[in-house]
């Protein structure tokens, strides 16, 4: 579903990311886990299309993104750390604002707004301007959002930062029966133990390079991810 | 950076300079030049500079003063309130004093022309410029702290309570300024009246004007006091509720969620929408990047219900060949104070991410900044030249060029400050009246704009008058304005593109 080859992105003299590659299947879910300016919300970025690498090849769903931007982005979804949404306006009027570019039908739409407003306890407040929502609520719209239009890749940077312990648990099950039909999810998270419980995958960033990717099991092996985490830090001080 | 804006401030003297001291300055000093009334000059210029910059800050002060968004994270931190109101006043301070300086100066320099150089009313000058922004301060702070206050508890309608202050203000501003032709006529005629109404009803007017032009240290001295101790009780005033009000939270209206829209917009429509809401949410941006539009409108019901006076006009033949020039200069000049699409991509803020992410090509997204300058601006331009055309009786030629030629001006001037918001992008902002007030793509569309209208008349003026007529001159410019946007377009589309593409908000 992602396939990232050798990507490279730097900012002036500084490498943020250096040749990194990481595939990811449908169905799967994968951890981004690094320290703060390890490279996870860059290599984000750089997958979303808000930043053009500078070296290396980006390919969703077959596709590549240097190439044919646009239907990657319309199989793709990305939701910030910081949801900085449009707050003049309502969050309906956000998402219907989405749903009209991704061209999702005013039937389909419906349909989706109510069950996942419903989902997230948000309903009520979706004719408020964004304005006056609260961290999480921003949250909530920018998870609808990115589920709107039914995208086969979702990309969230650190997606459980100011939810509530109700919305963080439907947040993984929607992420789970996502990858079920068939969709895959990449986020960064420092949550050590929300990676270990939902992640199928884990890849660990350090310094703008992947250090260890694999399976959950394996990464960890006997340990916890915690301890792994932990081990890769200090052999690297 | 810098040297960009003081280009742009030495620019906007001059322009102000250049329009308004034939016109202003100097019929009103001729009229008291060398009488007992000459302090006139200078209180009725301190008055309309006065109002000028209180109209200036008056929206400002929310945003900076009372409810900028930095309130938070600045009381959290060991500093005194005082010291964070007097941060922000002092702001405020200096850009009273930039807009104060547009009129003293050139009204200065008029001085030094008719009635020559004197040191000792430069160096008063100067000491009451010092002090004058005081008086702005005060009466914005308290007029802005009670609409603060009000439009926290009408939250719903703060966009037509801003709106609706600010064109009643405009309307009697212009409507002064239009009437200052009988203002001179009664400083002819009543002159000893009209100083005695100021120094009554305004008497800080007054003793501005004898302490510059009369030199007088004990009208200094009153003048000094009258600004600088409103605004030590103001500042005092503020101080002393400055903790209510940035812990005060705005009523919120709670809407009704009535169920999701039943129909579905194409890209286009829903881009500009986007727009349209993003623009009528912020009155302060309306008015200082659309203010075109409003005085288009004025102009054509100017034309509508006073035009009989111009058109009479006509009947001097030698007034007749100009009439028609004259009008679409007018026209050019006010579709150069449009800024709507310089600033709309600094507008975007933190929120650039989402346009980068949605599946809408950058060109289509610069396409709809530019076509939602025209349509904000076009409708309103359209029903002034339409005013125009049946006013003078145009003909059939000059009817299609007089309506075809400004929405060609709005396109392109909209290209240009696009262009401009590319090249200065700034969206480190707290509040979005500092982007279309104090940013370099503003100050450089807006001077690149009234830079190409002036080059369009010279050129008519210097040149074109001596080998054709204006017919053809609009003709051809109409024609060299179409290359011209097609140029920018494929700019746009290419260089454009990859710059929008390189734009990252902090």
């Amino acid at each position: 579903m992602l396939t990232i080859s050798n990507l490279t992105k730097r900012y002036g003299k500084k490498t943020a990311v250096n040749r990194i590659s990481l595939e990811i299947n449908a169905g799967d879910i994968v951890g981004f886990i690094g320290h703060n300016g390890a490279g996870k919300t860059t290599t984000l970025r750089c997958c979303s299309g808000i930043l053009e690498p500078d070296e290396g090849d980006i390919r969703i769903d077959g596709l590549s993104l240097r190439e044919s931007p646009l239907e990657c982005k319309r199989r793709l979804a990305y939701i910030p750390d910081n949801p900085d949404l449009y707050e003049y306006l309502t969050g309906i009027r956000y998402l219907n604002f989405v749903a009209d570019v991704y061209g999702v039908s005013a039937a389909d739409r419906a349909s989706r707004i109510e069950r996942y407003a419903t989902m997230f306890e948000i309903r009520n407040d979706l004719a408020d301007p964004i304005r006056q929502y609260s961290h999480g609520m921003k949250q909530k719209i920018a998870l609808i959002s990115a589920l709107i239009h039914e995208p086969k890749l979702i990309m969230l940077d650190e997606p459980f930062v100011g939810l509530d312990p109700v919305a963080a648990h439907r947040i993984k099950t929607v992420m789970r029966q996502m990858c079920d039909a068939g969709g895959a999810i990449f986020f960064s998270t420092h949550v050590l133990e929300v990676a270990e419980k939902l992640c199928d995958k884990i890849a660990i960033i350090r310094q703008g390079e992947i250090v260890v990717s694999g399976d959950t099991e394996t990464v960890r092996g006997d340990s916890s991810l915690e301890n792994v985490f932990l081990e890769l830090a200090e052999n690297h001080v | 950076m810098p040297l960009i804006l003081v280009l742009g401030f030495v620019f906007i003297l001059l322009m102000i300079y250049l329009g308004f001291s034939e016109i202003l300055f100097k019929p009103l000093l001729l009229t008291v030049a060398g009488t007992p009334l000459q302090s006139l000059y200078w209180t009725v210029i301190g008055f309309l500079a006065l109002v000028m910059s209180w109209l200036s800050i008056l929206f400002m002060t929310g945003p900076m003063v009372f409810a900028a968004k930095d309130n938070d994270r600045l009381l959290s931190m060991p500093i005194r309130p005082i010291t964070i109101v007097m941060s922000r006043i002092t702001g405020l301070y200096f850009f009273a004093l930039l807009i104060l300086s547009f009129f003293f100066i050139p009204a200065f320099v008029v001085q030094i022309e008719i009635v020559g150089f004197n040191a000792a009313s430069a160096g008063m000058l100067l000491l009451c410029l010092l002090v004058f922004p005081l008086l702005s301060l005060s009466l914005a702070l308290i007029l802005g702290l009670l609409l603060h206050l009000v439009s926290g508890h009408l939250a719903r309608f703060k966009t037509v309570i801003t709106m609706a202050v600010s064109f009643a203000s405009l309307i009697a501003y212009f409507y002064f300024i239009m009437n200052l032709q009988n203002a001179m006529i009664m400083m002819v005629e009543r002159g000893n009246d009209m100083q005695e109404s100021f120094r009554r009803v305004l008497p800080f007017m007054h003793h501005f004007g004898e302490a510059v032009a009369g030199t007088s240290v004990r009208s200094l001295l009153i003048f000094a006091a009258w600004a600088v101790l409103p605004a030590a009780l103001v500042i005092l005033l503020i101080n002393r509720i400055f903790l209510y009000l940035a812990r005060r939270v705005s009523s919120t209206h709670k809407s009704v969620f009535r169920g999701v829209r039943e129909t579905s917009l194409r890209l286009m429509p829903s881009l500009l929408l986007r727009e349209w809401r993003h623009y009528s949410s912020a009155p302060m941006v309306m008015m200082n990047t659309g203010i075109a539009a409003i005085m288009a409108i004025g102009l054509a019901g100017f034309l509508w219900f006073s035009g009989g006076e111009v058109v009479a006009l006509i009947g001097l033949p030698e007034l007749a060949p100009f009439m028609p020039g004259g009008l679409l200069a007018i026209v050019l000049f006010l579709a150069s104070t449009a800024l709507i699409s310089a600033s709309s991509i600094s507008l975007e803020g933190k929120s650039i991410w989402l346009l980068k992410t949605l599946p809408v090509k950058a060109a289509t997204i610069l396409a709809s900044k530019v076509m939602f300058h025209w349509l904000v601006l076009g409708p309103f331009f359209l029903i002034l030249s339409l005013t125009i055309v049946i006013m003078f009786g145009a003909s059939l030629w000059q009817s299609i060029l007089f309506l075809i030629l400004p929405q060609l001006i709005i396109i392109l001037f909209g290209q240009a400050g696009l262009i401009a918001n590319l090249f200065w992008p700034r969206f480190d902002y707290l509040n979005e009246t500092a982007v279309v007030k104090q940013s370099v793509s503003v100050i450089v569309a807006m001077v690149a704009s009234f830079v190409f209208s002036g080059l369009l008349i010279a050129g008519y003026a210097l040149i074109w008058n001596r080998i054709g007529t204006l017919d053809q001159y609009i003709a051809v410019v109409t024609a060299f304005i179409l290359l011209l946007i097609a140029g920018l377009g494929v700019y746009l589309n290419t260089a454009g593109v990859r710059r929008f593409r390189g734009l990252q908000a902090p």
